[in-house]
């Protein structure tokens, strides 16, 4: 499955944000995603897409929207995951609806844009420059199909859509430890906020305590989703950790003939700040 | 980009002699941007980009890596069926069970086959192979069993995919099919029950009995009569399936549907109390001929009838038999008496083929430890009654035998009978039996006989009774077997002591000390019985009980005891 690594821009008079966002959708549509909504008439543009997953049977349903305010500065875009699709609903209220910010910029932003059948995931690099990464569809839950159909994931960098400009200091990226902007839904119906492995381990991804390469090579270690309550789950798909010793970020690896790439979180560069992003082919 | 901007003067419009004043010389239309005043001061707004600078690190490399394991590796990456075992128990009617097979790899796989199909299974719910499984794609299939084929199964089902990988489902069942004849009740229909007891006697008659069975092997005898039809179906049957397992209806726990059961109920409105329903069995519904039943799977069972596993596959009018059934075996191949061309009789013998469980009766009142069986027996037909002795006989042949009583004991051997009506009844004794475990448990067995007679009032406290001179103090001697009693007044009240000696007042009175006084005052006249009783077990394993009528009328039994000296020990 392909992937996309470009840069947009506010050529034409269209802002970057919007740009990406139009992006997202032509490289989705390109590649096996269906367009149910894009809607570039307000000014918080809407796209809503369908995947039909490995199995070709599945319906899961997900979205991106902008959200800006000149006057702060910040041009932001929405990751989102729903559970149906109802043409006469806005954006926000589609059933299941999940939102979260992910900052983005109104001039150059660099993107490393890759897509599965099951699930799409996007790294940016805006201003100064800093990272922001959104990870929206379907993770490899440790469960047959029909004991859990529907398990979808939205990472943003936000909790929410709060109004938080690119620079916000506080902001991180969806797959450290457990954090609101990482959300799950689970058979229940609700929204779970998982943990995720390593980064919630102490020894692997602690204070005083990390990975390192060995003889000058790195561990990719998936992000494992689990809970207290719900065990381990399973494990996001083409989103590893790799540890941020004597690395950088844009840093790329090959494995098994795919090239991932060294993403950091935001504007931080510690030894477990950084994660590797598949260029899936 | 290129952004429109200014500078503004510091210190506006203010003379500053540090600056040169030779600036003054310059004519200010050369000055771009001149007057400071007209320069605007715009919102930066979004232009169009003019030239890019990629904030990009120089360090950039190719670093060398591996992705470590998880447990996706182990999970995905294989195909995965479930469930991986079928153990479907006793087959008496098809049985369907989905199964799903998941192409747990991220890229389509082939079905080529599926193999293992024996007679009497069927796979169905997907089109048939070749077939494609796209990536990560599930598909449920309907297996089922047919009572139809091997009467023991035990396969495995295997998908097999074009990448040589063959994921199986382990099927085991038993075939079993009814046993719809209905037994001719003339003679009744007699169930046994037989456990196993190792029993270790010493010389001394000190005894250790281990119980090598955790339930009774339990037997259904009857005699078979049929005509017509039915014979020409029981002479095939007994051809074609004799060494098979049959659902056997238990044929005493009969009862008549007060409720019709229609096509496809998952529930069945019946009585179940003291009936030989249970959770995970059988029951059979049966109409007027051997060819109208219909076995069914029960789910659980609560006071007012059965749920089932599956819906009923035909519809069943009030008044139709309903039985609980057991898997069960021919004991030996039944002998047919042929009485006409038309009419066959035979004597059929069932062995259940699974444990029968019973509660053990905790309500009997006990004494030394042991629980006192009070209920009079049946004295319809005569009772036996006799003394074991371990004697050795030494007989050379040529000079008179020696015989040598080596413990010195007599152990009673006590005959006692049963009958009674009704379903309870019947559970109590079925309970007793469990409660004897055969010739396992001892219980107190009085012989309720007139075996003592009072002769004098005893008051609250005394500790001696005296009765009439029976040779208690020479041939008792408070011994094992005869040194306990029932005392048993007229109000009903029963009294147990134990004689623990006994001397001769005159000719005519014998005077006993008790352990205990009886703490009421007893005149002889309010005595109704005093007899001796014997601490027993039972003195077979096997026990019967002979079911005259279904287990709504009556049935009849018989238990023979012989002491033991646990007490004594």
């Amino acid at each position: 499955m392909p992937h996309d690594i470009g840069f947009v821009d506010n050529s034409g008079g269209t802002l970057s944000h919007y740009k990406m966002l139009e992006t997202i959708r032509d490289f989705a549509a390109d590649n096996g995603w269906t367009v149910l909504r894009y809607d570039t008439g307000p000014a918080n543009r809407e796209l809503i897409l369908k995947g039909v997953g490995y199995s070709g049977e599945e319906e899961i349903f997900v979205g991106f929207r902008t959200y800006q305010n000149a006057d702060a500065d910040y041009y932001n875009l929405v990751a989102a995951g729903f559970t149906g699709y109802v043409p006469g609903n806005t954006f926000d209220t589609q059933p299941g609806a999940m939102l979260s910010g992910v900052p983005c910029h109104n001039q150059r932003v660099d993107f490393w844009l890759t897509l599965n059948p099951q699930r799409i995931a996007l790294a940016m690099k805006v201003g100064t420059p800093v990272y922001e990464s959104a990870y929206v569809g379907k993770f490899l839950r440790y469960a047959r199909p029909s004991q859990y159909p529907y398990d979808l994931v939205v990472g943003g960098m936000l909790d929410g859509v709060p109004g938080t400009r690119f620079s916000n200091t506080a902001q991180s990226i969806p797959f450290k430890g457990s954090r609101p902007n990482l959300r799950m839904l689970f058979n229940d119906g609700v929204w779970h906020q998982p943990d995720c492995w390593p980064y919630n381990n102490a020894w692997l991804a602690g204070g005083t305590t990390q990975e390192r390469d060995s003889n000058g090579k790195y561990a990719l270690n998936a992000v494992v989703l689990n809970s207290g309550t719900l065990g381990d789950i399973g494990e996001l798909d083409g989103v590893s950790h790799i540890t941020g010793f004597d690395n950088a970020v844009e840093n790329t690896l090959l494995i098994d003939g795919q090239t991932w790439v060294v993403v950091q979180d935001v504007w931080r560069t510690g030894f477990n700040d950084y994660f590797a992003l598949r260029m899936d082919d | 980009m290129l952004l429109d901007a200014w500078i503004p003067r510091s210190l506006v419009q203010a003379f500053n002699p540090l600056i040169s004043g030779d600036y003054d010389t310059y004519d200010p239309d050369d000055i771009v941007g001149h007057p400071p005043a007209a320069a605007q001061a715009a919102r930066l707004s979004g232009g169009e980009l003019a030239h890019h600078w990629p904030v990009a690190s120089e360090q950039q490399r190719e670093l060398l890596a591996r992705a470590a394991q998880c447990f996706s590796d182990d999970y995905y990456h294989r195909i995965h069926i479930n469930p991986r075992s079928l153990d479907l128990g006793n087959v008496v009617s098809a049985q369907t069970t989905p199964v799903w097979v998941w192409n747990a790899y991220l890229i389509p796989q082939t079905l080529n086959s599926i193999t293992g199909l024996d007679e009497g299974i069927e796979v169905s719910g997907q089109p048939a192979p070749p077939l494609l499984y796209a990536a990560l794609q599930e598909r449920e299939y309907q297996v089922s069993v047919t009572p139809d084929g091997q009467p023991v199964l035990d396969t495995v089902l295997s998908w097999v995919f074009g990448n040589g990988e063959q994921p199986g489902l382990r099927i085991t069942a038993n075939r079993i099919i009814a046993w719809s004849f209905a037994p001719d009740w003339g003679e009744g229909i007699r169930e046994r029950f037989e456990w196993l007891t190792d029993v270790m006697t010493s010389e001394t008659y000190a005894q250790q009995r281990r119980a090598l069975r955790t339930a009774p092997r339990r037997e259904l005898g009857a005699p078979m009569y049929v005509e017509g039809r039915e014979r020409q179906m029981l002479d095939l049957a007994l051809f074609g399936w004799g060494s098979r397992v049959w659902a056997l209806p238990i044929w005493p726990d009969i009862q008549l549907l007060e409720q019709s059961v229609p096509v496809d109920s998952l529930r069945i409105n019946c009585e179940t109390e003291y009936l030989d329903f249970r959770a995970g069995g059988l029951a059979m519904l049966r109409g007027e001929s051997a060819f109208q039943f219909e076995v069914v799977e029960v789910e659980s069972v609560d006071s007012a009838g059965l749920d089932l596993k599956r819906g009923t596959q035909q519809a069943w009018p009030a008044g139709s038999r309903l039985y609980p059934a057991r898997p069960a075996q021919l004991t030996r191949q039944p002998e047919v008496i042929r009485l006409t061309d038309t009419i066959d009789e035979a004597e059929v013998q069932f062995l259940i083929l699974e444990p029968s469980d019973c509660d053990t009766l905790t309500d009997l009142t006990t004494y030394r430890g042991w629980p006192v069986l009070d209920v009079r027996p049946d004295e319809s037909e005569d009772l036996t009654r006799q003394y074991e002795r371990m004697l050795v006989t030494l007989d050379s042949r040529t000079a008179l035998p020696l015989v040598s009583d080596i413990p010195g004991r007599a152990m009673p051997v006590t005959g006692w009978r049963w009958i009674d009506m009704g379903r309870a009844a019947r559970h109590w004794y079925r309970c007793l039996l469990y409660t004897l475990r055969g010739q396992q448990a001892a219980v107190w067995v009085p012989t309720h006989a007139d075996d003592l007679t009072l002769v004098d009032t005893v008051s609250d406290a005394a500790t001696t009774i005296d009765v009439l001179n029976v040779g208690y103090a020479r041939f008792g001697q408070a011994r094992a077997g005869r040194r306990d009693i029932r005392i048993e007044l007229v109000t009903g009240q029963v009294l147990y002591r134990r004689i623990t000696g006994a001397s001769e007042i005159t000719a005519d009175i014998e005077r006993l000390a008790i352990d205990v006084a009886l703490g009421v005052a007893v005149e002889p006249a309010d005595i109704a019985r005093i007899c001796w009783m014997a601490l027993s077990c039972g003195a077979s394993d096997s026990a019967e009980i002979d079911h005259v009528t279904d287990s709504e009328g009556v049935a009849s039994a018989a238990l023979v005891f012989r002491g033991v000296r646990d007490d004594d020990l």
